[in-house]
């Protein structure tokens, strides 16, 4: 059995997991819904979309526009090829600055490069600040969404969890949990002698490191310790500060379901100002974007923002959660994206089939990607032996357990009429969409 | 558009107390903080601030006044996590998105609006702004600002929403007459 057909199988008899992940994605998908409806949602996601695509089309000239103002601050640039060479860069900058102990604000792209194993390898110690990252990195676990890393987890399995490893008295009462998290954190923040995050955008005219955050861990990180590390892909990088308008607004409201939100830190180095650090670097990290900028086919996932939207509302992310994927980018885009960066393409072949096809995710997505026609690239690309043994795995497992269905709603309910023409062990054809499999069904 | 700010500064779990027109907003945050039994207080540098800071002293410790001398980050950061309450001023307020515009200045304008549990904001003189779009069509590009919308938050446990995670678990606006 594949790995990933057994995560599968493990989160499908999981039913507490399903019943957190569920729940938990169809409260964002509301509220999202909600705010977007202010929006004239259609020509907000244009304008996004065409300030992400020049990112990605003067992607050179935008990054060497950036190091120019942002070294004119007073900022040190970085630039590292893979994943690695990333981790070795922040590991030699605390080293040197002789800063061992830190704290980490949430980011995707130092999951994806490995830097918490990296750092503590090399004996720095990093605590997680973000609350969701610092319940993960307790329970030893990774993130199972990219913006809700604990989504996974109940608030009683949390409150052991505190209990237990904080040597504290059982709660299940997510305020009092947040205020012992709080606290035990505040102290580590005081004493940090550096931050590290990631960062949502880089704006080239003005060299702003643009954070995006809800607790204030990002702005205590970026302006307590001394040494402040920024770590985020190439892609991120937009022309003016006006850029931003439309990209905030859209995150705020597909990420967490917010007309803003809590704290939008545009960071400038100021090293001369006491609240802000003596050395603030960037690490601009290519692990396989440049290569994917150049395929026509893929290009296009780099235009992501990574509000998670598309995770919250696929009829198979609600039925797995994030962990079942056995990459750090879960759901949809992770299906993807997981397989476009790292040394290689193609290193999650079998993500792509964990999918129906269905079309949620690009109705959802703020900058209008067309995730299922990449899904399907995807699925051409894939060595044949994955296609049968995934289409099988995915489809089988995840859409043939009705009572997961009747969990899922009505997206999934529909999926499970489709998976009723289904026998299980049988294969899907690659160019297949969901729509048609339901229609073949229906015919029968 | 002040109107709109303070709705939507509301609806982000903020608070908003109108100050009064040609009123003494030392004395108005003097009577809050009494009220709220606040001792000790750190104070931003603003050009209101001084002000503030006259009617405070005597009545509240000032553990550091930000707009009177600089301090070491290390002080700083000490000084800002044992005060009850950070007071500052803010360079905006943009009124759809009800957000706070606050920059570092080398004021410890992050520090006060970061570490402090309450956080007080003298904003009745401040400009208001539409959009964080025409905000944007003239930001500082020389410095670091944060638009702050509310306090801070998580919902991280089953998407339960927790005011103060990080920053502040409340923060008052004094804003203008509406
Ligand atoms: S692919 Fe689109 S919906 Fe999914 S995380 Fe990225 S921006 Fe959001």
């Amino acid at each position: 059995m594949s790995l990933v057909r057994r995560n599968i199988k493990r989160a499908l008899d999981d039913r507490k997991l399903g019943r957190a992940v569920l729940n938990s994605c169809l409260l964002s998908t509301e509220k999202r819904d909600r705010l977007i409806s202010e929006l004239d949602f259609q020509s907000t996601r244009a304008a996004a979309r065409l300030i992400r695509q020049r990112s990605l089309d003067e992607n050179r000239p935008l990054l060497e526009r950036f190091k120019e103002s942002f070294e004119k601050a007073g900022g040190r640039l970085h630039y590292a090829l893979t994943a690695e060479a990333a981790c070795r860069i922040v590991v030699d900058i605390l080293l040197k600055a002789g800063a061992l102990q830190g704290v980490k604000a949430k980011s995707m792209v130092t999951e994806e490069i490995g830097l918490g194993q990296a750092l503590h390898r090399a004996g720095i110690d990093a605590v997680e600040s973000d609350l969701g990252e610092y319940i993960i990195q307790l329970a030893g676990e990774r993130p199972s969404h990219i913006t809700a890393p604990a989504l996974h987890r109940s608030k009683e399995s949390i409150g052991r969890l505190f209990a237990d490893r904080l040597k504290i008295p059982y709660t299940d009462d997510p305020q009092q949990l947040t205020e012992i998290a709080r606290s035990v954190l505040r102290r580590r923040y005081i004493d940090a002698e550096f931050g590290v995050s990631g960062a949502n955008f880089l704006v080239a005219e003005t060299g702003h490191v643009v954070v995006v955050e809800n607790e204030g861990n990002g702005r205590l990180g970026a302006s307590l310790p001394r040494i402040f590390v920024a770590v985020t892909g190439i892609e991120k990088v937009v022309g003016g500060l006006s850029d931003l308008a439309p990209l905030l607004a859209l995150l705020a409201r597909s990420a967490t379901g917010q007309r803003a939100t809590a704290y939008v830190n545009a960071l400038l180095p100021a090293p001369d100002v006491s609240d802000a650090p003596d050395e603030f670097h960037l690490v601009l990290v290519d692990n396989g974007r440049r290569r994917t900028m150049a395929d026509p086919d893929f290009a296009e996932m780099l235009l992501c923002i990574r509000c998670g939207a598309c995770l919250n509302v696929c009829p198979v992310y609600r039925s797995v959660g994030g962990h079942a994927y056995g990459s750090v980018y879960p759901g949809p885009m992770g299906a993807v994206l997981s397989n476009l960066l790292g040394p290689r393409m193609m290193m999650h072949h079998e993500l792509p089939f964990l999918s129906t096809l269905c079309g949620a995710c690009k109705e959802v997505c703020p900058v209008d990607m067309d995730l299922p026609g990449m899904l399907l690239k995807l699925r051409e690309r894939a060595p044949k032996p994955a296609i049968d043994r995934v289409a099988a795995a995915g489809w089988g497992w995840a859409m043939a357990t009705p009572a997961r269905m009747e969990l899922a709603g009505r997206t999934v309910r529909t999926i499970g009429r489709a998976i009723g023409a289904m026998p299980a062990g049988s294969t899907v054809k690659t160019g297949m969409s969901f729509r048609g499999l339901s229609r073949e069904a229906s015919d029968k | 558009m002040t109107g709109l700010f303070r709705q939507r500064w509301l609806e982000s779990a903020g608070e908003y107390v109108e100050a009064a027109p040609e009123g003494d907003v030392g004395r108005e945050l003097l009577a809050f903080l009494q009220a709220e039994g606040i001792k000790s207080v750190v104070i931003g540098g603003s050009p209101l601030m001084p002000i503030v800071g006259e009617r405070l002293a005597g009545e509240v410790e000032i553990l550091a006044d930000f707009g009177r001398a600089g301090y070491e980050r290390e002080t700083a950061k000490l000084l800002c996590s044992r005060a009850e309450a950070g007071i500052s001023g803010v360079d905006a307020l943009i009124s759809e998105t009800g957000a706070l515009v606050v920059s570092s200045t080398g004021r410890a304008g992050f520090m006060i609006s970061s570490l402090p549990p309450l956080h007080l904001v003298v904003a009745h003189e401040a400009p208001v702004f539409r959009s964080q779009e025409d905000f944007l069509a003239v930001a500082p590009t020389d410095l670091s600002f944060s638009f702050i919308t509310g306090p801070s938050r998580t919902a991280d446990i089953e998407k339960r929403l927790v005011l103060g995670a990080h920053g502040p678990k409340r923060v008052v606006v004094w804003g203008p007459e509406i």
